[in-house]
C-alpha cells in the first residue's frame, strides 16, 4: 500500500514537474514558431487569472457619476405595461438610410439570465450596431423581478418559466409592432430575427420560439443560447444555497458592488460590469449604500421549472440553433447526441467566464453575425458547380 | 486564433495554410500529382484450379480488380527494413495494451507515416473484401472490441473513415495504434481524415489536452496534427462504394474533382474539402445550410445524381451519431458510427460494415467493451447558473 | 493497572543519540549519504532513500546500526511525511538480523512505538505488523519486560490511534505468557479497549478479539474460567454496541467463541449462544444481518453436533432469504447449498419443502446481483439430492435461470454444470439442459455464445462420442460461421480441443470431411475461406500425419492461389505449421518438392504482406529442415 501511494505521489510530482517545465518550453516554442502554438488555450487560461487579482489593488475606479449610462450603448429606453408589470426596455433601431439596399435586416432580441439585467447585453449591442454600421436593430429588457422593471400589484410575484416566457413573448410583439413596424413599414418583410438568451434567458428563448405568433416566427432565423447546459444547470442549482449565502445583498457603494462582481468573474470584464452591474442595485436610503433590486432567494421555489427538458427542446427546435459555451465542452447527453447528429452549431470560448456576452463581447458579436448571415435564407445562395461540366 | 469553435475559423486556417504550404514545398512529390496508373494488375491472372472453389469466385474477383490503381501501388513503402517492422510490431504490442509510446517514438512513427500517407491519393482506391468503420473518438477499448468483432488486422482489411481523436479518454493510444497499423500494413488498412483530425477542433474537444496531460507538452499533439494533413480524404472501394467522413459538396460533382484538390493542409473552414469532412445527408431535397455551421446538407436527389454520375452503388460515411450504429438515408447513403455509448453516456450501439468480394454487405453491431476502471465522467459544476 | 515495568532499552538508545561516537570519516559515508537523502526536499527521494535503509544497516554492522542508525531513525520517525513513515515501519520489521539478532531486537521497539501512534492508518498497520513479527523472535523475558509495557503504554494513551494499534498487538503475547494472573491483566487491558469511548477503538478491539479467542482455542489447556468471564463480557458489550459498525463484528467473535467451546467439548453454553446467533441474524441493522448472512455456514457449522439446535437456524435462514436488503439476500444466496448440506444430514425434508421454495424465490429476485450470486453456487445443490429429486426440484430452477435476462446469471450456471451432470447423468442433462444450451449457443449477446463455447470441451469430456456427434457437433461447426470474429476464433480452438478429446480419426471423419464438403457457394465468401483455413490449420498439431497430408495440405495448396492476399499470407503461415508438425525425415520429399516450392512461389507474390509472411515461413521451414 505505501509503495503504491508513494509511487503515485512520485508520479504526480513528476507530472507536475513536466507540466511546469513544459509550459515554459511551450512558451519559447510559441515565440519561435509564429503565432500558432502561442495561441493555445492553456495560455489564455493562465493569462486570465492575472487581471483578476490586479483589480483589487488596481487604480481607482471612476467615481459613480463617471459610470457609463445606458444611452452610451443604446438609442432608446421605454416602458411597456403588461402581465402586472411595467417592463423597462432598451432598443436601438436601424438607420433607414443604411438599410435601403439590404436584402435582409438583422434584428437581435435578447433575454438576460436570472439575477442579471437588460444591460448585460449593452456592450454586445453597441458592437453589433457598429459592425452592421447601423443596419440592424436590437432589443433588450429587464425581466420581472429584475433591474428597472416594476411589479404593479401588491400581491406576491411569481417567477416560473412560463411567467418569463409569456413576458418575453409579449415584449417581442410590442417591440416589433410598436417600434420596428412604425420605423419603416416597408422594411418589415426584410427583417431577420435572432433570439439570444444568456443562461436562464437561453431557456426562455428556447421556450418562447414555439409559441411566437406565426408572422413573427417566420421572421426568426435562429435561436442562440449563451452558456447554458441543462444537466450542469440542474447540478449547479444544488449549490445555489451556498452561492446565495456568499453573495452580499448590500454594498457600501456602487464601486464596491462592481468590483465585487468583477472579482468573482461575474463578469470578468470591468468596462462591461460598469454598465451591467449598476442596474442590479438601488440606493439604500437608510444605510446610504446600495442594495440589490433582486432578491435571488425569492426564486428558489421556481428553479425546478427553469431548465427541465431544456436540452432536448433546444435540439428539437425547428429553426437554426447556436450554443455558445464558456470554458469546457460539458454537454449533457441530449446536447452531445444532438451535436453529433449535426442538429445545431456549437461554439466554445475556452477563456470566457459565464457572462460570455460581456467577457467576450466582440467574439460573441462576430459569432452571432456569422450565424445570422449563414442561416438567413434572404442572403444565402448556395453556390454549386454541378452541371457545369455537361 | 480567434474563436474556439466547432467550426473552422478563418485566421487560424490562414496561418496554417502558410505553414503547411511551406512544409509542403519540401516534399518532392506533391500528392495530387501522384496519379500514375499502376500497370500491374496483380491478382487477375491467377486462377485457382481446384474443384472446391467455384468459378464464380474467380469471376467476381476478376471483375473487382480494375484498371484503376490498386493498393499495390504502395509497393514503394513495403521495402521498409525488417528493423522498422520489428520496431512497429513492438509498438503495436505496446499500444494494444493501451500504453502510450514515448515522444521520440511518436516522432519516428509520424515520420514513417508521412512516407506512407503522402503517396496515397485524395481518393484512395481500396480493394474488397474490406470492413468499413466510422468514428472512434479515443474510445480505445471499444476499438479493441471492434477488432474482436471484425477480426484482427492484417487478416481482415479495414477502412476507417476518420474521427479517431477527441472526446474519449484514449485519443493518444487510439490514433497511435491506428497510425502504427497503417505504417506496418499499408495495404491492409486505410485511414481517412475526419473533421476532428484538425488543429482547430482538437484544441477544443480533448486531444490537445490529453497530449498535454500524457506527455507534458504539446509536441505530440503537433506531430499528429501535422500528420493529419496527409491523411487521404476519401476512398473508393472497388470503384463502387465512395467512402468519406462527412458527405457531398456542391462544388464536387465528380470523383475526379476530389482528385484535383490539394488536401495537404489544415481542414479549411469552407469549400469542397471542408464539405467532404462536414456535410450530412438530409430528408429535405437539394442542398441546405448545415446546422453544424460548416458543410452542407444534401438530399436524396443529390446523392442519387452523384451516384449516377460516378457509377457508384453506395456512399458510406460516418460523422453522425446513429443510435443503432448504422443508418440508411436516401437508400444509397449509409452512416456508420463505431463509438459505442459515445462519450460514455449516449447509450448508442456501434457498428461496422463488412463488404465481401461480391460487394455483399453485412453490418455488425456491438456494445461497449467491458473495461476496468474507466474514469467516471466528471464535469465541472459552475458556482452559479443564473 | 497492575503492570509496572521500567523501560530500560529506550533509555540506552536515548543516551546513544545524545553522545554519538565519532567514527572514521570514510566509514561515516553511507550513513551520511542516507541522512542527506533523507533530508532531501523531494519526498520521492526520501522514500527511495528509506527503501535502501537495510543496505545501509548491513554496511554499518550490528553495533553501529544499534548505536547510530536506530537512534537516527527514531528521530526520523518523529519528523517526516507518512510516505516515508510507511516505508520505515515496514523495513524495521525485518531489522532483527541487522541489529545483532533477537538479543538486541528490543532496540527496534521505540521507533515502532512512535510509528504505531501516527494517524495514518497505513503507517500504523505497517508498524503493528512489524512489531508482531519482531515479537515472534523475542524471548519470554523480553516479551514480559519490553513488549507488554509497550502494549500497555499504547493502550492507555489519550490517542485513539495508539489504542487502535494496541488492539493489534495482543495476539503476539496472549498465549506467550503462561502465568494465568498475567493473562488476566492483559485481558482486563483489552476489555478496557472494548469499552473505549471511541468507536474506532472499539471496532479495532472487536476485530482483533476473534484472533485472541482462536489462540486460546489452539492452547485450550491454557485458558481458565476467568478468561472466559472476560471474553463473555466483551462479547456482550460488542453485541449490544450502539454502533452498527462495531456490532456487526460480533458475528465473527461469536464464531470464535463457538469454536472454543466445541473444541473444549463443552456444550453447556450452546443454547445461549444459539440465542445470540439468532439475535444477530434478525438484528434491526442490515449491516449486522448482512454479516450474519455472509458467515451463515460458519455459524451453523458450529451447531452441527446438536441437530435439534441446528434446526432452529432454518427459520432465520429463510427470513434472510426474504430480507428487504438486496445485499443481505445476495450474501445468503451464496450460502444456500452449504447450509442445505448441513441441515440435510438430519432433516432432508426441510431442504425439499422449505429451502427449495426459497431458492425458487431467490432465482426470480428482482435484483440481478442476487440472482448472479445464487447462480454461482446453486448447482452444488445437486450433490445433496438423489437423481429424481434433482430432476424434480433443481433442474426446473436451473432451466429457468438459464433463460435469465442477465448474462452473468446464465454464465454462472453454465460454468458450474459439471456437478449436476454427475448426479443426473448425461441423458437427463441432454433432455433438459441441452435445449437451453443450444438456445444460448445462438444468443444475441456474443459473450454468452462465447461462454457456451468455452464450456463445450468440458461437456464433451463427459459425453460419449456418439452422443456428442448426435447432439453437439453441428452446433460446434455452425459457430465457425458466426458473424463475430471472436466466436469463429473460439470455434476453431474448440475444434482443436475436441480433437484432443475424441481423437484424430474422429476429426478426420466428422470435422475435416464435413468442412471440405462445404458448398462451393459458401466458399465464394472470403470470411468463410479464411475461417476454414484457420480451422484446418488449427487441427494440424492434433491430428495424425496422414490426415495432414491427405486432407489438410491439399486444401492449403489450393488456397495458395486464392485471389485475396489475406488468404495467401495465411496459407504461408499454415505451411510453416504443417512442416513443424510433420516428421522431417519421413516427409522430406514432400516438404522439399511441394511445400518449399509453394512458399517460394508466394515469396514472389505481388502483395508485400504475402511476400513478408512467405519469407518468414520459408526461413522457418528451412531452419526446421536443417
Amino acid at each position: 500500500m505505501d509503495l503504491q501511494k508513494s509511487v503515485l505521489l512520485n508520479n504526480l510530482k513528476k507530472a507536475q514537474e513536466l507540466l511546469g517545465t513544459d509550459e515554459n518550453d511551450e512558451y519559447h516554442e510559441g515565440e519561435n514558431e509564429e503565432d500558432f502554438v502561442g495561441d493555445l488555450p492553456s495560455f489564455t487560461n493562465n493569462a486570465k487569472k492575472q487581471p483578476k487579482s490586479s483589480f483589487n489593488s488596481g487604480k481607482n475606479l471612476p467615481s459613480e457619476t463617471a459610470l457609463p449610462q445606458w444611452n452610451d450603448f443604446l438609442q432608446h429606453r421605454n416602458v411597456f405595461t403588461i402581465n402586472n408589470h411595467r417592463f423597462n426596455y432598451f432598443y436601438s433601431l436601424f438607420d433607414t438610410n443604411a438599410i435601403e439596399n439590404c436584402k435582409s435586416i438583422p434584428v437581435f432580441i435578447f433575454h438576460h439570465g436570472a439575477g442579471s439585467s437588460a444591460l448585460t447585453f449593452a456592450m454586445l449591442i453597441k458592437i453589433l450596431q457598429e459592425k452592421y454600421a447601423g443596419a440592424c436593430a436590437c432589443f433588450t429588457f429587464d425581466a420581472r423581478g429584475h433591474g428597472g422593471t416594476q411589479f404593479i400589484d401588491d400581491s406576491v410575484d411569481t417567477y416560473s418559466l412560463n411567467d418569463f416566457v409569456d413576458d418575453f413573448n409579449a415584449n417581442i410583439e410590442n417591440f416589433i409592432d410598436n417600434h420596428l413596424k412604425p420605423c419603416s413599414p416597408a422594411s418589415l418583410e426584410k427583417i431577420s430575427i435572432t433570439l439570444v438568451g444568456h443562461s436562464l434567458g437561453g431557456s426562455i428563448c428556447t421556450n418562447v420560439f414555439p409559441i411566437l405568433k406565426d408572422n413573427i416566427k417566420n421572421k426568426v432565423v435562429g435561436v442562440c443560447m449563451l452558456d447554458i447546459v441543462e444537466e450542469a444547470a440542474i447540478l449547479a442549482l444544488d449549490r445555489m444555497e451556498l452561492f446565495l449565502q456568499t453573495t452580499p445583498f448590500n454594498f457600501n457603494n456602487m464601486k464596491d458592488a462592481i468590483s465585487w462582481h468583477v472579482n468573482r468573474g461575474m463578469p470578468n470584464d470591468k468596462p462591461s460590469a460598469e454598465i451591467s452591474i449598476p442596474p442590479l442595485f438601488k440606493q439604500d436610503i437608510i444605510s446610504g449604500g446600495v442594495s440589490r433590486v433582486t432578491d435571488l432567494s425569492f426564486f428558489t421555489s421556481y428553479w425546478s421549472t427553469w431548465f427541465k427538458g431544456l436540452s432536448s427542446k433546444f435540439v428539437d427546435l425547428k429553426t437554426s440553433k447556436l450554443l455558445i459555451l464558456a470554458g469546457n465542452d460539458n454537454l449533457d447527453k441530449d446536447l452531445i447526441v444532438g451535436q453529433m447528429q449535426g442538429k445545431y452549431q456549437l461554439v466554445i470560448f475556452q477563456e470566457s467566464g459565464h457572462f460570455i456576452q460581456e467577457d467576450n463581447s466582440l467574439k460573441t458579436a462576430i459569432t452571432l453575425m456569422d450565424f445570422m448571415h449563414r442561416n438567413d435564407n434572404k442572403n444565402v445562395v448556395i453556390k454549386t458547380n454541378w452541371g457545369a461540366h455537361k | 486564433m480567434d474563436v474556439d469553435s466547432d467550426i473552422p475559423m478563418h485566421d487560424a486556417i490562414e496561418s496554417q495554410q502558410q505553414q503547411s504550404s511551406s512544409s509542403y514545398n519540401k516534399e518532392s512529390n506533391p500528392p495530387e500529382n501522384n496519379k500514375h496508373v499502376s500497370s500491374s494488375s496483380p491478382i487477375t491472372n491467377s486462377s485457382p484450379s481446384s474443384d472446391i472453389i467455384s468459378n464464380s469466385i474467380k469471376d467476381t474477383v476478376n471483375t473487382s480488380t480494375t484498371h484503376d490503381n490498386t493498393q499495390s501501388n504502395n509497393n514503394n513503402t513495403t521495402s521498409s527494413s525488417s528493423s522498422n517492422i520489428n520496431q512497429l510490431e513492438e509498438w503495436i504490442e505496446h499500444l494494444s495494451k493501451c500504453q502510450i509510446l514515448s515522444e521520440d517514438d511518436v516522432s519516428r512513427l509520424c515520420k514513417m507515416a508521412v512516407d506512407v500517407l503522402q503517396y496515397e491519393q485524395n481518393v484512395q482506391p481500396v480493394n474488397v473484401p474490406v470492413t468499413i468503420c466510422g468514428d472512434v473518438h479515443g474510445q480505445f477499448h471499444d476499438l479493441m472490441e471492434l477488432f474482436q468483432i471484425g477480426g484482427p488486422c492484417p487478416d481482415t482489411n479495414y477502412l476507417f473513415m476518420g474521427d479517431y481523436v477527441d472526446r474519449g479518454y484514449y485519443s493518444v493510444e487510439t490514433v497511435s495504434f491506428l497510425v502504427c497499423m497503417k505504417v506496418r500494413y499499408p495495404n491492409r488498412i486505410t485511414i481517412l481524415r475526419g473533421n476532428h483530425e484538425s488543429r482547430q477542433i482538437t484544441q477544443v474537444y480533448g486531444f490537445y489536452d490529453e497530449c498535454l496531460r500524457k506527455y507534458g507538452s504539446a509536441n505530440v499533439w503537433k506531430m499528429f496534427t501535422d500528420l493529419f494533413d496527409y491523411f487521404p480524404i476519401t476512398a473508393l472501394v472497388d470503384n463502387k462504394i465512395f467512402c468519406l467522413h462527412g458527405g457531398l459538396s456542391p462544388m464536387i460533382e465528380t470523383i475526379d474533382q476530389v482528385r484535383e484538390l490539394n488536401r495537404v493542409q489544415e481542414v479549411p473552414h469552407e469549400g469542397p474539402m471542408c464539405d467532404l469532412l462536414w456535410s450530412d445527408p438530409d430528408d429535405r431535397g437539394g442542398w441546405g445550410i448545415s446546422p453544424r455551421g460548416a458543410g452542407f446538407t444534401f438530399g436524396q436527389d443529390i446523392s442519387e445524381q452523384f451516384n449516377h454520375t460516378n457509377d457508384l452503388n453506395l456512399i458510406a460515411r460516418a460523422h453522425q451519431l446513429v443510435i443503432e450504429g448504422y443508418a440508411w438515408s436516401h437508400q444509397s447513403v449509409v452512416t456508420i458510427f463505431s463509438a459505442p455509448n459515445y462519450c460514455y453516456r449516449c447509450g448508442n450501439q456501434a457498428a461496422i460494415m463488412e463488404v465481401d468480394e461480391n460487394l455483399n454487405r453485412q453490418f455488425l453491431q456491438y456494445d461497449p467493451a467491458v473495461r476496468p476502471g474507466e474514469p467516471t465522467v466528471s464535469r465541472k459544476t459552475p458556482d452559479y447558473f443564473l | 493497572m497492575s503492570i509496572a515495568m521500567s523501560n530500560p532499552s529506550t533509555a540506552t538508545t536515548n543516551t546513544a543519540t545524545a553522545t554519538p561516537t565519532l567514527p572514521k570519516e570514510d566509514d561515516l559515508y553511507p550513513l551520511a549519504l542516507l541522512m542527506d537523502e533523507l533530508k532531501h526536499d523531494d519526498i520521492a527521494n526520501r522514500v527511495e532513500a528509506m527503501k535502501k535503509v537495510d543496505t545501509i544497516a548491513i554496511a554499518l554492522g550490528p553495533e553501529r546500526t544499534r548505536d547510530e542508525l536506530i537512534p537516527f531513525l527514531t528521530e526520523v520517525a518523529q519528523d517526516d511525511e507518512d510516505e516515508v513513515f510507511a516505508v520505515l515501519a515496514e523495513k524495521l520489521g525485518s531489522f532483527v538480523p541487522y541489529v545483532g539478532g533477537p538479543k538486541y531486537a528490543t532496540v527496534l521497539l521505540p521507533p515502532l512505538e512512535i510509528l504505531s501512534a501516527t494517524e495514518e492508518t497505513i503507517v500504523r498497520d505497517k508498524a503493528v505488523d512489524s512489531l508482531n513479527s519482531i515479537a515472534q523472535e523475542l524471548s519470554e523475558e523480553q516479551i514480559f519486560h519490553d513488549f507488554v509495557p509497550l502494549i500497555e503504554h499504547l493502550a492507555t494513551t489519550e490517542w485513539f490511534s495508539s489504542k487502535v494499534s494496541a488492539c493489534g498487538l495482543f495476539k503476539s503475547v496472549i498465549v506467550r505468557v503462561k502465568d494465568d494472573k498475567f493473562r488476566k491483566v492483559l485481558l482486563q487491558l483489552f476489555y478496557n479497549l472494548v469499552l473505549d469511548d471511541t468507536p474506532m477503538v472499539r471496532r479495532a478491539a472487536a476485530k482483533n478479539l476473534p484472533t485472541l479467542i482462536d489462540l486460546l482455542t489452539q492452547n485450550i489447556r491454557l485458558s481458565t474460567e476467568d478468561d472466559w468471564e472476560f471474553i463473555s463480557n466483551m462479547f456482550q458489550k460488542i453485541v449490544t454496541d450502539n454502533q452498527d459498525s462495531v456490532k456487526f463484528l460480533a458475528v465473527d467473535v461469536l464464531i470464535s467463541i463457538l469454536k472454543f467451546f466445541n473444541t473444549k467439548k463443552d456444550y453447556t453454553h450452546l443454547p445461549d449462544l444459539l440465542h445470540s446467533a439468532i439475535q444477530l441474524i434478525t438484528d434491526e441493522a442490515w449491516r449486522v444481518r448482512y454479516m450474519a448472512a455472509d458467515r451463515f455456514i460458519q455459524l451453523a457449522t458450529e451447531f452441527v453436533e446438536q441437530p435439534q439446535l441446528l434446526q432452529q437456524f432454518s427459520q432465520p435462514f429463510l427470513s434472510l432469504c426474504e430480507d428487504n436488503e438486496s445485499d443481505v439476500r445476495k450474501a445468503i444466496a451464496k450460502q444456500v447449498p452449504g447450509y442445505s448440506k448441513l441441515i440435510s444430514k438430519s432433516d432432508k425434508t426441510i431442504v425439499l419443502e422449505k429451502i427449495f421454495p426459497a431458492i425458487q424465490t431467490l432465482s426470480m429476485d428482482e435484483n440481478e446481483t442476487v440472482r448472479t450470486s445464487l447462480a454461482s453456487e446453486i448447482t452444488n445443490m445437486a450433490e445433496l439430492l438423489s437423481k429424481q429429486e434433482c430432476i424434480d426440484h433443481l433442474i426446473p430452477i436451473l432451466l429457468n435461470m438459464l433463460k435469465d435476462e442477465c448474462p452473468d446469471v446464465t454464465l454462472n450456471i453454465i460454468s458450474n454444470l459439471e456437478v449436476v451432470n454427475n448426479v443426473v447423468g448425461i441423458d437427463i442433462l441432454s433432455e433438459n439442459l441441452l435445449p437451453a444450451i443450444t438456445d444460448l449457443a445462438i444468443d444475441v449477446n456474443w459473450r454468452v455464445r462465447m461462454a457456451i463455447i468455452k464450456n463445450i470441451p468440458l461437456l464433451a469430456k463427459q459425453l460419449s462420442v456418439q452422443f456428442f456427434q448426435e447432439r453437439l457437433s453441428n452446433l460446434c461447426l455452425s459457430w465457425l460461421w458466426d458473424s463475430v470474429y471472436s466466436i469463429r476464433d473460439a470455434a476453431v480452438e474448440n475444434l482443436t480441443k475436441l480433437t484432443e478429446i475424441f481423437g484424430s480419426d474422429w476429426a478426420r471423419d466428422e470435422i475435416i470431411s464435413r468442412l471440405l464438403k462445404s458448398k462451393s457457394q459458401l466458399l465464394e465468401n472470403f470470411v468463410y475461406r479464411i475461417t476454414l483455413l484457420h480451422a484446418l490449420t488449427g487441427l494440424v498439431p492434433v491430428v495424425d500425419y496422414e490426415v495432414v497430408i491427405d486432407k489438410i495440405l491439399p486444401f492449403v495448396n489450393h488456397l495458395s492461389q486464392d485471389p485475396v492476399p489475406n488468404i495467401r499470407f495465411n496459407v504461408a503461415k499454415s505451411y510453416a505449421m504443417i512442416v513443424e508438425r510433420l516428421d522431417k525425415d519421413k516427409y522430406k520429399d514432400l516438404i522439399d518438392n511441394t511445400i518449399i516450392p509453394k512458399l517460394q512461389e508466394l515469396t514472389e507474390d505481388q502483395d508485400p504482406d504475402v511476400k513478408f509472411f512467405a519469407d518468414k515461413s520459408l526461413k522457418k521451414v528451412k531452419k526446421l529442415m536443417e
